[in-house]
């Protein structure tokens, strides 16, 4: 385990910290949200773990597809407010669920292949719903400074993350490709990680359910 | 090869980010505009408010002023004329008439003195305030009876609740601004007042059996006191709907979330956008 991992687990336990210290004061998605950054802490270590004793973490990798995806689902199910998208959301889910276990067994069966259909499918979901939330923010602003407020946070990181995992697959296609070097891809998906959740660290940092200005 | 992968990296994620950045940065200054757009829109209902609000008191002062020079004259003035007639007469009657007489003075002066306390209730728009809407109404219903102009009948429905200060003016107002068009236009009989106090919504219904009027009088006539009953409804937060066809009456149905638009009329934000 080198010094990239040990400081990227440190990044996820310390937001995890925050929003356990801070979990009363949260709303209900930032509680979601702190959860999930505990599993996903839990999660990238058992992955670490099975990779270096038995050579394959897909099947983790899986399970992290199925649980975020339905964490960030249900926190932007919260974050909505309208009825129909609200709605759409709880149908994505069904559709999402009956897509990840055709690729689970027969697409890209879990013992030999990384999910990279699942991936794609829970970022394209993610860039829409950022998008609809950025949208949503525009048409009911908050009288308060928008640096301040969570949801803004939350949605810029969710809109690079899930913008960003495309170019960075493109990126993975071209090098594998061209049989480049993956030491610089790889420093460049631990940045897009660190800015990811620096990000949700500061939207669970700043965000308060006693404030009327947090969304929800 | 190492410097050509970095080279492709650096350039696809500078114009990555760039387009990212300035997606974020156009969200920020529109989001900045809306805010800007929507604190003037918000002043400016306020500013709306508070002068409804006024125009609101002053017309209920108004109406009470009407009302209590009406009593005086058409009342008090008649019941202490006769008290004086029947005093003045005392000197030329034997002592049973005298008693009789003294007797009817003391009942019509007692009368005077509560007709009295009860102008001096609603003296001021405040009476509203610490009596409420209902029970307020309830004596402006008494009061119609009293005439035999028309009759009216209060009807309640639910627990009833406090609809807030101001709003509870207002509505009093839509009140009698529907009366006044009842007893001005309408030659109606009756007139029916139902409020119904919901959990989620405040319902106040005003019926009248009059001549009605076409729905396009309605359209037609910007400076009515129907008009100006759907002006002041939407300013609480309220929708008020005019039902009404020649012939067949008019209805009139204010329809009030009393929770969800609460903050409404203090100019904060609708506090039903994030429910």
């Amino acid at each position: 385990m080198n010094a990239t991992y040990i400081s990227y687990y440190i990044l996820l336990l310390t937001i995890c910290v925050i929003g356990v210290a801070r979990y009363k004061k949260l709303t209900t998605p930032f509680k979601l949200l702190t959860v999930l950054i505990g599993l996903t802490l839990v999660l990238e270590i058992t992955s670490e773990v099975c990779a270096v004793l038995y050579k394959n973490n897909i099947f983790v990798s899986y399970v992290t597809c199925l649980v975020e995806y339905t964490f960030y689902s249900l926190v932007y199910y919260n974050l909505f407010i309208n009825k129909s998208i609200k709605k759409s959301i709880l149908i994505t889910l069904v559709f999402f669920a009956l897509f990840y276990f055709i690729n689970f067994f027969w697409l890209q069966p879990y013992y030999k292949e990384f999910p990279s259909n699942v991936v794609i499918v829970s970022e394209i979901t993610y860039t829409i719903f950022s998008l609809l939330l950025f949208k949503q923010m525009l048409l009911y602003p908050l009288p308060m400074n928008i640096t301040r407020q969570s949801v803004f946070w939350y949605n810029t990181a969710m809109l690079f993350f899930s913008t960003t995992s495309f170019l960075n697959l493109g990126l993975i296609n071209y090098y594998v490709k061209h049989h480049l070097k993956d030491s610089v891809l790889l420093g460049f998906n631990f940045g897009i990680n660190v800015i990811f959740y620096v990000l949700i660290g500061v939207s669970i940092l700043i965000n308060n359910k006693k404030t009327i200005t947090d969304n929800v | 090869m190492y410097d050509e992968s970095i080279r492709l990296l650096v350039l696809s994620t500078i114009a990555f980010f760039a387009c990212l950045s300035g997606f974020i940065v156009y969200f920020v200054v529109l989001y900045r505009n809306k805010q800007f757009i929507n604190k003037q829109e918000q002043e400016k209902l306020q500013s709306a408010f508070r002068q409804e609000l006024l125009q609101a008191q002053i017309e209920v002062q108004e109406q009470t002023l009407v009302h209590i020079s009406r009593e005086i004259h058409d009342n008090i003035t008649q019941v202490l004329s006769f008290v004086k007639l029947s005093l003045a007469m005392i000197a030329n009657a034997d002592d049973d008439q005298k008693q009789t007489k003294i007797n009817e003075s003391r009942e019509l002066v007692a009368q005077v003195i509560t007709d009295l306390r009860d102008l001096s209730k609603s003296l001021s728009f405040e009476h509203i305030i610490n009596l409420g809407l209902f029970k307020t109404i309830g004596l402006e219903v008494k009061k119609i009876n009293k005439t035999g102009i028309i009759k009216a009948k209060l009807l309640t429905e639910g627990e009833k609740y406090s609809l807030g200060e101001q709003r509870e003016l207002v509505l009093f107002r839509i009140f009698q601004e529907a009366l006044n068009n009842t007893l001005k236009h309408s030659g109606a009989k009756h007139f029916k007042i139902s409020l119904q106090y919901n959990s989620e919504m405040f319902n106040l219904t005003l019926e009248d059996d009059g001549a009605g009027f076409s729905p396009n009088s309605l359209i037609n006539s910007s400076g009515s006191g129907l008009k100006n009953i759907e002006n002041r409804a939407t300013l609480i937060g309220a929708v008020a709907t005019i039902d009404g066809s020649p012939g067949k009456g008019c209805c009139i149905n204010v329809t009030l979330n009393p929770f969800q638009q609460r903050l409404y009329p203090n100019g904060t934000t609708d506090p039903d956008r994030f429910s």
